[in-house]
């Protein structure tokens, strides 16, 4: 009998890596479609291959962002996505999750703001730059009671992020690039595009890091 | 590293939120610890042995030998 309801319960390794990165993969292919099509509307008029890849960029840490926001305010639903053990470590951690949810929205749009800008984008030079300036200002001002309120294990988690994330920029950015030989015709848009990988990267790593822990 | 933080929490019969409380760390850092996810850093085991009134070596367990 107990043998029957083990092997029914489904295994931890599905519940805590496959369904969210399905759920992660479908959300995060339907934002990326939905930022290509807004590319190439007629209100934008398409943009170029780095700063698309900002725009791309953008929208996952802007869908990210949210989707801890979410979760965060509905922790019995964000237990299901998020890479937390249950509920009550969202219910926990809700001050530093709502803080870094709203750090990382804000980051995404500071981004998308910069990757917008004219002349190839829509957006005026000035207003993009306050909105990439402001965002990424507030963002990193509420990230600060983040950092302050992470504990030992969290700070070991994002030292090992970053570390990994590392070694992915350079194995996947740093190949692509000396494979190429790209030499952008906009170098603003390509550090643009450099750090918003790095990011994703640093992004990528953290869940691995904390999946560890 | 192997440890015996549980059997010491459990002795006191704190959950692992209240030792998380009293030891100004999250509950998911007790539970990496006592799962043998995360080896704390020396100032937090400190705490740890200090909080129980045993020493670190009772708490975390190595079973290196000094070679002669």
């Amino acid at each position: 009998m107990m043998t029957e309801e083990k092997s029914r319960e489904t295994p931890k390794w599905v519940k805590k890596l496959l369904i969210p990165a399905l759920i992660g993969a479908v959300v995060g292919f339907c934002a990326s479609m939905a930022a290509l099509q807004f590319i190439d509307s007629p209100a934008v008029g398409g943009l170029g291959k780095s700063a698309s890849i900002a725009v791309l960029v953008a929208v996952l840490y802007i869908v990210v962002g949210l989707g801890v926001w979410f979760g965060t305010a509905s922790p019995g639903v964000g237990a299901r996505f998020l890479n937390v053990e249950d509920a009550d470590e969202l219910r926990e951690q809700k001050k530093v999750l709502t803080s870094s949810g709203a750090a990382m929205t804000l980051w995404g749009a500071a981004l998308l703001a910069l990757a917008l800008a004219a002349p190839d984008g829509p957006l005026p030079q000035g207003a993009a730059l306050a909105l990439g300036a402001g965002g990424l200002v507030i963002g990193t001002v509420l990230s600060i009671p983040v950092y302050r309120l992470s504990d030992e294990l969290m700070r070991a988690v994002n030292l090992e992020a970053g570390a990994l994330s590392y070694g992915l920029m350079l194995l996947f950015a740093g190949g692509r690039c000396s494979r190429t030989s790209v030499t952008p015709p906009h170098p603003h848009r390509s550090i643009c595009s450099l750090c918003s990988t790095w990011w994703c990267c640093w992004r990528v790593s953290s869940s691995w890091a904390a999946a560890a822990c | 590293m192997e440890n015996r933080l549980k059997h010491y929490r459990d002795a006191k019969g704190w959950s692992q939120g209240e030792l998380a409380r009293r030891l100004g760390v999250s509950r998911q850092t007790i539970n990496a610890v006592e799962t043998d996810k995360y080896d704390p850093s020396l100032p937090l085991a400190l705490r740890m042995a200090r909080l129980f009134g045993v020493g670190v070596p009772d708490i975390f367990i190595d079973h290196w030998e000094p070679v002669e």
